[in-house]
């Protein structure tokens, strides 16, 4: 391997986005080349800086319950997000009251005509 | 039973996206530079995806919220800093994008700091949101190359060269150590 073909794609085996044959021909050629072995190790030595110079950046823990907050407030001002049912749903639904309500009156007037109709002794 | 409706949605909600908080909240606070505005960015932009929160599939939601963190939070300096405004998805050139910097740390700043990571802390803090955002997602959030084109809205080759960009200027200025 070259070092023209290793050069512009150093960051990124770095960042371990190379396949694993490739990123294992890179490994080769930086161990041996004089030019890129020096700057991986350059890079690599950026990398450990900077994960241990940033601070670790932590949500306070107030967020949290601020943000609860937010989103009762949020979904008080938007009372329709739970009445909100798909068009067909509520079709279906209200086709089956109509059937409920139809067949209970039926058995309804079945049951008193089967009354009506009961062989005195 | 609209409450128990709501209810659900929050609790849902709640549970996709509060255990990136952490994570929603550093960003935040790398591109705001400040804890109270990170905060507050931060609050505002769970509101605005818990609007959009039907259009969510399931996926990669750590993803998912930091792009609208990250938006929220341009959002934020366009109205509170216009100074610091540049463009985000045209790039520069290398020299370009840097000189563009906010000029929010100044050479004395720099001479100041007393340790090299204190001064690699800066230095991060200087760079362009652009390059800034790339290296705080690659190296303290540790996302892929995709992730970062997602949540950045650009091209993949465009992510790699703000990270070769971002490493460059931070080398150059780290005198003594890249």
């Amino acid at each position: 391997m070259q070092c023209e073909e290793v050069r512009p794609r150093l960051d990124a085996y770095l960042d371990g986005e190379l396949a694993e044959a490739e990123s294992t021909l890179f490994r080769g050629h930086l161990e041996s080349c004089p030019d890129c072995g020096p700057e991986i190790a350059a890079l690599e030595r950026l990398r450990d800086g900077i994960r241990r110079a940033a601070p670790d950046y932590r949500a306070p823990a107030e967020l949290r319950s601020r943000i609860r907050f937010a989103l009762r407030r949020e979904t008080a001002a938007n009372p329709s997000w739970g009445l909100r049912a798909p068009g067909w749903l509520a079709y279906a639904a209200s086709l089956l009251l109509a059937v409920a309500v139809g067949s209970g009156g039926t058995r309804l007037i079945t049951n008193e005509s089967q009354e009506n109709t009961m062989p005195t002794r | 039973m609209a409450w128990i409706g709501e209810r659900r949605r929050r609790s849902r909600f709640e549970t996709v996206v509060l255990p990136h908080l952490d994570a929603a909240y550093a960003l935040a606070r790398w591109l705001t530079r400040n804890d109270a505005d990170a905060a507050d960015v931060v609050q505002e932009a769970c509101v605005r995806a818990f609007r959009y929160f039907d259009s969510y599939r399931e996926g990669d939601a750590k993803s998912w919220i930091l792009k609208i963190v990250r938006r929220a939070c341009y959002d934020w300096i366009e109205r509170n800093r216009p100074a610091e405004v540049v463009p985000l998805e045209t790039d520069a050139g290398p020299e370009g994008a840097v000189n563009s910097a906010p000029a929010a740390l100044d050479a004395n700043a720099l001479l100041e700091s007393r340790s090299d990571l204190r001064h690699l802390d800066r230095l991060i803090e200087a760079l362009p949101p652009p390059l800034r955002e790339a290296i705080v997602l690659r190296e303290l959030h540790e996302l892929d190359y995709r992730q970062i084109a997602e949540v950045t809205g650009v091209p993949i080759g465009t992510v790699m060269s703000r990270l070769h960009r971002a490493r460059a200027t931070l080398r150059r200025g780290w005198c003594g150590k890249g």
